[in-house]
């Protein structure tokens, strides 16, 4: 009998050891690395960029861009809108495919459309970033003889608006609002009488549906029209997406291209630490990983053992590294001192050394080989100790034995700072240790804060750092930065984090936002470029190249320097 | 038994240690001095990876971020030993104080007046009302260091209210009897429960990442067991009966400790003191690995090694860390069953 429960006992540990966080080894599951848990996935203030990539296996917007050449294509839309333009509008005409349905099999209509688009603009939602990003929609217009049609009415006309239009997760109105609570309310409204209608107990009640936990996590109420649906989410773990069984897209007739779900399952392995990640990737735990690590990366390219079982792929991103200052705080008020820091970063150095030349420098948040916008005129603030002391010494800072001081306000104020990054980022940790260094050397004191990303955000909101250093996630579609850089968003919570912002750059950001004329929109941009160098508040490195392995058992892979830089729903898994 | 018979008496392995633990003791004193001169292993990224023996400029190569590794494993010696002798030493003194106290205070030896109690109480709470308004207001005088006359002037002040050297008017007689030995094997018990590693990373995110603040987090992690030993011992002694005849004699207890309790308890805390040693040698640089309580441009043999994951082909940036963590540890734990296996020559109680 002892026996027996010993041996009963052994093989349930032995079963609960070999079942511990691994996938099961379903033929056609692709196993992805994830940097970070996607904290919340909800459509609306989803947690950071892999949640976005989750999101975007699991909603649909109505258009999408092509990995391939950057196109852009029809996606829950039967094809693109048809353009009506008049002196002050413009009118997008859109018709949503027959065959797009949602899980309980009601057919996805012009409905869901509107109520996605009164959630991005209603008050008491944490939507202030969409809100600014789709202010030019001012109504749409459902069509009174098929509900898979409307048109939306939008202010002026930009090229933009050709792939913005539709550039929005259309979400199911009868799950997320299944009392029709604001199906009644006509969008043009809720835009209008934004704040007024924040007091109703109609929006409050609706706001407590939406900000409720179960849109972020429940794997019951985050479902879409996309392709795959979440059965796991362990924090910090995995997210496990299902490939659904008879999911419209198989059945459409058009556009079948952007339409796949070709892996049966999609096992993201939550993994913070860079070198951890490596591990993985090099005993063939996973599949596919991006960002890798360059001096792995090159040296798992020259490596014959690895060159056997991945492709290396090195795509140009739109990923921006930048450091982020505090505008808002009394020692960088002044733009001099912050150029002056400008100078201590050594870019050229970074790319060539920390980078391995997989890396292209730039002067702005606009990508080089977007040469239509880029201001190739503008010079880099390029490294200079020197230059950087001249600054300090214009903006007031005294060097003493002590450091840099300077009286501010009455208050004598010593030039120290703190630099916070995510922890585990080894690129990140790269950059700070040689700017602490360099800062060092002209009397700086630097204090290093590795972090998580959570306590990172929170800093951000609250205006409680000195200096950051992040990724931006650009893409070379659209250049509305209103929600990242007016002045009107820089309270907390707002998308302008590093406090920049002056009233010539807030109407340079509107007059961009609106322009429909490349060349002056070009001139708008490269103008902004020059501003924001000046202002400094955001001290641009460089964009990434995108370093990705991907199993060699994997089909039909396409990259691109688009978001997250591969299109999963295409792989084919060999056996 | 002088210090050359000493030397003759250890086994070439010890003799090894020894002189291991003086080497790395004094690397980190050298490293520590070099650190207050603002001395930092420069970064030259151009030189990345350059291999060792193959130039005098980097005898044992560099890092990621060309970092001359020789330097950078000097300065490393630095942080190893602060994090693994100075919050020890505290600990152990800490340790053998309460345990001391706990054995001969007992559950009755210690009385306080209820007064005192209150005043006590009074002045602690007065204090946290006004720290906070009073630190702003030397911040705001651009006097910050005046902070630190605050804090060792209250500390003094209760230190003598509880030492009776204040000439305070007690209207109050009543006495509270507090059991000393009960508290302390309470905390001894939930304390002891808690993998140490597992607490240091809990307890280094209360503060921000600073190698002294994970030196006071050490201190009071590593207290338990040194308390433990010495109260063991010191029962123990208390039953014997020159401890009553000391006693009887008046001897003071300052006496009676250096003569009677040091020698017995000597060689455990001793010995625990090197394993408990090695032990934070290990475990600081596994904290420094996993990037946590150590700042990031602190040198760490740890975190050499975490570095050294990303490159398969710079072995050397795994291999010298390595073998010097090594050796350090088992230097100390070699000197550790030294003392073990001295401790009952030295045992008053044997």
């Amino acid at each position: 009998m002892k026996n027996n429960c010993a041996k009963s006992l052994g093989l349930l540990f032995l079963w609960l050891l070999s079942s511990c966080s691994t996938p099961s080894k379903d033929d056609s599951t692709i196993i992805i690395r994830l940097a970070q848990d996607p904290v919340s996935l909800n459509p609306i203030s989803y947690g950071n960029g892999h949640s976005l990539q989750l999101l975007n296996y699991i909603y649909q917007s109505l258009l999408v861009t092509e990995l391939k050449d950057k196109s852009i294509k029809p996606l829950l839309a039967v094809d693109l809108p048809t353009i009506r333009r008049d002196d002050t509008s413009s009118y997008f005409t859109f018709t949503i495919r027959p065959e797009a349905n949602w899980d309980n099999n009601s057919p996805v209509t012009a409905k869901d459309v509107a109520f996605s688009l009164k959630l991005l603009h209603s008050p008491l939602l944490e939507n202030e970033r969409w809100r600014a990003q789709f202010d030019f929609i001012q109504d749409i217009q459902l069509s009174p003889t098929n509900p898979k049609v409307f048109t939306l009415v939008c202010k002026g006309y930009t090229p933009e608006m050709k792939l913005m239009t539709g550039d929005y997760f259309v979400l199911p109105a009868y799950l997320f609002d299944p009392n029709g609570i604001i199906s009644n309310v006509p969008f043009r409204l809720i835009r209008q009488r934004f704040d007024s209608l924040s007091t109703t107990t109609t929006f409050k009640s609706f706001s407590k549906l939406i900000n409720n936990s179960n849109l972020a996590r429940d794997t019951a109420f985050i479902k879409g029209s996309g392709p795959y649906r979440i059965t796991k989410w362990n924090s910090g773990q995995i997210v496990v997406l299902d490939k659904k069984k008879s999911w419209w897209g198989n059945k459409a007739e058009k556009g079948k291209n952007v339409l796949n779900n070709n892996p049966s399952r999609l096992f993201f392995q939550i993994i913070p630490d860079n070198a951890a990640a490596i591990l993985a990737l090099k005993t063939r735990q996973i599949d596919v990983m991006d960002n890798v690590p360059l001096v792995s990366f090159l040296e798992m390219q020259k490596d014959l053992k690895y060159k056997e079982f991945y492709n290396f792929h090195s795509p140009p991103s739109y990923d921006l590294v930048y450091i982020g200052v505090n505008g808002k705080k009394k020692i960088f008020e002044d733009k001099q001192t912050r150029q002056a820091l400008a100078h201590l970063f050594n870019t050229s150095q970074l790319i060539s050394s920390v980078q391995g030349g997989l890396a292209t420098s730039t002067v702005g948040l606009v990508h080089p080989q977007e040469e239509e916008f880029y201001n190739s005129e503008l010079k880099k603030l390029e490294f200079d100790p020197n230059k950087a002391k001249t600054l300090l010494r214009l903006a007031g800072w005294q060097e003493t034995t002590e450091g840099w001081q300077k009286t501010i306000r009455g208050k004598l104020e010593k030039l120290h700072m703190n630099l916070i990054y995510r922890g585990g980022n080894s690129d990140f940790e790269n950059i700070a240790l040689l700017f602490k260094q360099n800062a060092l050397k002209i009397g700086i004191v630097v204090t290093l804060q590795p972090m998580e990303s959570s306590q990172i955000g929170e800093k951000l909101q609250s205006k409680n750092f000195d200096l950051f250093i992040r990724t931006l996630m650009g893409n070379p579609y659209f250049y509305n930065f209103i929600p990242l850089l007016h002045s009107s968003n820089s309270k907390e919570g707002g998308g302008n984090i590093t406090g920049f912002g002056t009233p010539a750059t807030d109407l340079l950001l509107e007059q961009i936002a609106e322009e429909e004329h490349i060349i002056e929109k070009a001139s708008l941009l490269k103008e902004l470029q020059r501003k924001m160098q000046e202002e400094s508040n955001m001290i641009f490195l460089y964009f990434m190249k995108n370093r990705i392995a991907i199993s060699k058992q994997i089909d039909s892979v396409v990259v691109s320097g688009i978001k997250p830089g591969y299109d999963v729903t295409r792989f084919i898994k060999k056996k | 038994m002088n210090l050359a018979s000493t030397w003759r008496s250890l086994s070439i392995i010890e003799k090894f240690s020894l002189i291991w633990f003086l080497l790395f003791s004094a690397s980190a004193l050298i490293a520590h001095v070099l650190t207050i001169l603002g001395k930092e292993p420069v970064a030259y990224p151009e030189q990345s990876f350059l291999a060792p023996f193959e130039s005098y400029d980097h005898l044992l190569g560099t890092d990621h971020l060309g970092r001359d590794l020789l330097f950078y494993l000097l300065l490393s010696c630095r942080s190893a030993w602060l994090l693994a002798i100075p919050p020890l030493v505290i600990a152990t003194a800490f340790g053998i104080l309460t345990g001391t106290s706990a054995a001969i205070l007992g559950n009755t030896g210690l009385k306080i007046s209820s007064f005192k109690l209150i005043i006590l109480s009074f002045s602690l709470l007065l204090f946290f009302i006004l720290h906070e308004p009073l630190v702003k207001l030397v911040d705001m005088w651009g006097k910050g260091y005046l902070k630190y006359f605050i804090y060792s002037g209250t500390f003094l002040l209760l230190a003598l209210i509880a030492m009776n050297k204040l000439p305070l008017y007690i209207p109050l007689k009543k006495n509270l009897i507090v059991p000393v030995d009960e508290a302390l094997q309470k905390i001894i018990n939930v304390w002891s429960t808690l993998p140490k590693l597992l607490l240091l990373l809990v307890l280094s995110a209360f503060t921000p990442f600073s190698i002294y603040s994970l030196m006071g987090w050490i201190c009071v992690t590593y207290w338990v067991l040194p308390a433990r030993i010495t109260r063991a011992s010191v029962l123990q002694l208390r039953e014997e009966t020159y401890y009553e005849t000391t006693k009887a004699l008046g001897t003071p207890f300052q006496k009676v400790f250096i003569q009677f309790i040091w020698p017995s308890i000597k060689g455990p805390i001793l010995t625990n003191f090197c394993f408990a040693a090695s032990g934070l040698l290990g475990i600081g640089s596994t904290l420094a690995y996993l990037g946590i309580g150590i700042p990031p441009d602190v040198p760490s043999w740890g975190k050499l090694l975490a570095n050294s994951r990303y490159s398969i082909d710079a072995w050397w940036t795994f291999v010298f860390p390595a073998l010097l963590l090594l050796l350090s540890i088992l230097s100390l734990q070699s000197i550790g069953n030294r003392f073990s296996s001295k401790a009952n020559y030295e045992s008053v109680t044997k």
